[in-house]
């Protein structure tokens, strides 16, 4: 799902969202051996449930609002996403309606939410899969709320300004727990949170703001992703407690070095002699 | 007369002792050392072909033929899977009974492995429990120097035949362990251990081996091979 798509399924609402820090380059993740796509879905509307269908198929039944859906696992291809009232047919006109690429080994997320206006809205997200540092997460946040631009901060430092409905931010994050708050741009009371966020190292960590501001409904849900490609290594202790009884190396060493001086002394006398 | 003998012989002399010291070093090591751990067979690489009867590298789907940007025609009926998330590991042959959490990948290729040593950590960009083909791919620390011993502090006495069992999505999932290996990390065999071109596997890495006390690292990955126990789940 490249950046193109989001914009194709945020046209089809009518709402053309921005991404700012969406990292071009996904690194191919395992999935891409089998050439299936990971795909989560994300509700954001209050008061809405709803079924999501696939290419006509019912993938999601009764989904309601605040729920994170997946991950799904589907082959590479192009879907239509329909999202209709729950219970409806489903021959019935959709409440919204998107065409989403997946290419393999791509991991994405669909979100169901609202715009800045409070326009029900389909936005699909590729989730930065590139690898973190050592001992690090990627925090990311996704403004996607009937609200205005907010900030964010990590404990009482803000982290992201200025953020607007339909955008979001990554951050590299050291493994623990952030406190995250949200306000409005440039106020200091919180409007969301402050939330114990955990952040994984090698995972990414998404937050979503959703719901409106204007219906008190302002909520944060959670979506958690791997990082990196394949694994090539694993580092499994630190302390000595289990190990194989040590056979200490160095006596052996120390008498191979004195068999090795012997063998050169030796090897030059014996040269000496040969020229004398 | 006797200085001019030993002038002939002192150089083969310490020839002679020197080579019996170096060969004898290296013999008395090789000895000495702990024995390695190998038991059972390692699943081959590659997916059985069904139709063919083969085994070999085959994709689960047919290759993708789109590239980025040039969608394929939409699939009439999309088979999406929700992905089994483990949550719990037991090899009760070992007392193994932790927490699992889904984990992911490090610059550099490590697997990020859970802070607390009693969890084991799910690489959630491989395959999950009861996914057709794929490997399971679980890690977890033998010890931490600060945090004590790890959940799978034993996992070098599991032998062929144990059974594994991993809790996913309100599911059981049975495991058959087939083989044990111990791997020098520098020379991890990365396709055995983590390819997904296999057919459904489990398989259990953790530390051991000798412990380098300068790196505070053991030299060793352990390895544990798992197949479906054939047991409905």
């Amino acid at each position: 799902m490249r950046i193109s798509k989001l914009a194709a399924a945020s046209l089809t609402a009518g709402f053309l969202a921005l991404t700012a820090g969406t990292a071009g380059a996904t690194a191919v993740a395992a999935s891409a051996a089998t050439g299936d796509a990971t795909v989560t879905v994300v509700h954001g509307i209050p008061n809405t449930p709803v079924d999501v269908y696939a290419n006509g198929k019912k993938i999601l039944s009764g989904f309601t609002f605040k729920t994170v859906a997946g991950p799904l696992q589907l082959p590479a291809g192009s879907y239509v996403i329909d999202v209709r009232k729950a219970g409806s047919a489903a021959a019935s006109t959709p409440v919204l309606s998107a065409t989403e690429p997946v290419t393999a080994g791509e991991n994405a997320t669909i979100v169901a939410a609202l715009t800045a206006s409070g326009t029900p809205v389909l936005t699909a997200f590729a989730n930065d899969t590139s690898a973190a540092g050592t001992g690090d997460g990627r925090l990311i946040v996704r403004h996607v709320a009937a609200a205005p631009a907010v900030d964010v901060y990590a404990g009482s430092s803000k982290v992201i300004s200025g953020l607007t409905s339909g955008q979001q931010q990554e951050l590299a994050v050291p493994a623990g727990t952030v406190s995250a708050k949200v306000t409005l741009a440039g106020q200091s009371a919180a409007v969301l949170g402050p939330v114990n966020v955990p952040v994984t190292a090698g995972m990414g960590t998404v937050v979503y703001a959703i719901g409106s501001a204007a219906g008190h409904t302002l909520t944060a849900v959670t979506q958690q992703y791997p990082l990196g490609g394949a694994p090539s290594s694993a580092q499994a202790g630190s302390g000595g407690l289990g190990a194989d009884p040590n056979t200490p190396v160095w006596p052996f060493a120390a008498i191979g070095a004195a068999g090795l001086a012997l063998i050169a002394t030796g090897a030059v006398g014996t040269a000496r002699r040969r020229r004398a | 007369m006797t200085a001019r003998r030993w002038r002939v012989r002192w150089p083969v002399a310490a020839l002679i002792v020197g080579l019996a010291l170096a060969g004898g070093s290296a013999v008395g090591y090789a000895v000495t050392r702990p024995p390695g751990h190998a038991y059972g067979t390692v699943p081959p690489l590659g997916v059985y072909d069904a139709g063919t009867g083969s085994q070999g590298v085959t994709a689960a789907h047919p290759a993708a033929s789109h590239r980025s940007g040039t969608p394929r025609p939409p699939a009439a009926t999309p088979a999406v899977t929700a992905v089994r998330v483990p949550v719990r590991l037991l090899i009760p042959a070992i007392g193994v009974n932790a927490p699992v959490l889904p984990t992911g990948v490090q610059a550099g290729g490590a697997l990020a492995i859970p802070p607390d040593p009693s969890d084991i950590g799910w690489w959630a960009g491989g395959a999950f429990p009861g996914k057709p083909t794929g490997a399971v791919i679980l890690v977890g620390h033998i010890n931490s120097a600060v945090l004590g011993p790890g959940a799978l502090l034993r996992l070098q006495d599991v032998r062929p035949g144990n059974l594994v069992t991993v809790m996913a999505s309100g599911q059981t999932f049975r495991y058959r362990v087939v083989a044990l290996r111990a791997y020098a990390k520098a020379n991890l065999p990365v396709a055995a251990v983590f390819g997904q071109q296999v057919a459904a596997r489990l398989v259990v890495v953790s530390c051991g081996g000798a412990f380098d006390a300068t790196t505070g690292h053991y030299l060793d990955n352990i390895v544990a091979y798992a197949v479906p126990s054939g047991r409905a789940p």
